[in-house]
């Protein structure tokens, strides 16, 4: 028998060209520097926004690497839990975490050191960022926390695994970049669809959670 | 001991994800005929190879020893979040109604 092999995700070091490791970390940095500063901002207005940003880093590291099998494909993949942590924390802060976690997690064979980057960009800046805004939108035109938030984390997922694809086409196949991200998309939608859908379902909770418990997290 | 609320969704929750994932894994084994491997890594790593890319991890851990990792980082992650999160969410105490006059 065939047994459930943990495999790897994120993208590993060797994949990426220097050329374009080099632009990932370029496009990542200045995210991670804001973030930072934000942080540091926002612990001194408040010492106990560490206990939030400690959980949610904790919560992304742990969702990002959770292998959830998918049993119409036979493969398995997991969600990103960034749009959560940017509507939770903000989303610049939300980069420094995902970074942070990405970091970490090379030591368990998940991605890589040339990648940091190009998976910060992917997951943080892209997943984090779309996930944000969809949450933001929504909750301007009034339509509820839970499902707002449930959106941000099903668009967040997909957009991540989107870049990570274009990500790829764009290092490996130079000359055709559009036809291979459409090749390596169909490869993993299949799989990451019902993923974004755990993710939807995983987000709402946790903010109608908050939204009932602790509104002021959530401005009010 | 009486469980709280929240500990007792939290195992509730817990018990039923593991469920799900093992039942998931049995009928994409079994039934669809996979691997369950990530199929989207397994297209990349084709491709690489095919390109002659020399690719890999800073750490390889071998099979067991990514079931070893991975368990740990699970429970330490789960440690540390079961820690915070009565921290982040405890909800402050209200002085009932007069009583600073009797304090």
């Amino acid at each position: 028998m065939a047994y459930p092999s943990v495999t790897k995700m994120h993208i590993m070091d060797g994949i990426l060209t220097p050329f374009w490791v080099a632009v990932w970390f370029a496009v990542a940095l200045p995210f991670i520097a804001v973030g930072s500063v934000k942080i540091a901002r926002k612990r001194k207005e408040n010492p106990a926004y560490m206990s939030m940003l400690a959980l949610m880093g904790a919560t992304i590291f742990i969702i990002s690497v959770w292998h959830i099998p998918v049993p119409v494909t036979g493969s398995c993949s997991h969600p990103c839990g960034v749009a959560l942590s940017a509507i939770l924390v903000g989303p610049f802060e939300s980069v420094v975490l995902a970074f942070i976690a990405l970091f970490f997690q090379m030591f368990l064979a998940h991605g890589g050191v040339t990648t940091l980057g190009a998976n910060t960009v992917s997951m943080g800046i892209i997943g984090g960022f779309l996930g944000y805004a969809i949450y933001i939108a929504l909750r301007k035109l009034n339509v509820s926390f839970w499902l707002s938030a449930g959106l941000g984390g099903f668009f967040g997922d997909l957009a991540t695994y989107l870049t990570t694809a274009g990500q790829l086409a764009l290092s490996l196949h130079p000359e055709e970049p559009l036809l291979y991200w459409g090749m390596f998309s169909a490869g993993f939608i299949p799989t990451q669809v019902p993923l974004a859908i755990i993710e939807f379902a995983l987000t709402a909770a946790v903010i109608r959670y908050v939204s009932i418990n602790k509104p002021e997290m959530l401005g009010g | 001991m009486k469980m709280d609320n929240f500990t007792k969704y939290a195992l509730l929750i817990m018990v039923i994800a593991v469920a799900a994932m093992v039942i998931a894994t049995y009928v994409g084994v079994y039934v669809y005929g996979g691997n369950m491997e990530t199929k989207y890594v397994s297209m990349i790593e084709e491709e690489a190879e095919a390109l002659g890319l020399n690719f890999g991890h800073l750490i390889e851990l071998g099979e067991t020893g990514e079931y070893i990792g991975f368990t740990v980082a699970g429970a330490v992650c789960g440690f540390i979040i079961g820690y915070i999160i009565p921290s982040v969410f405890e909800k402050e105490k209200q002085m009932p109604k007069g009583g600073e006059k009797h304090a």
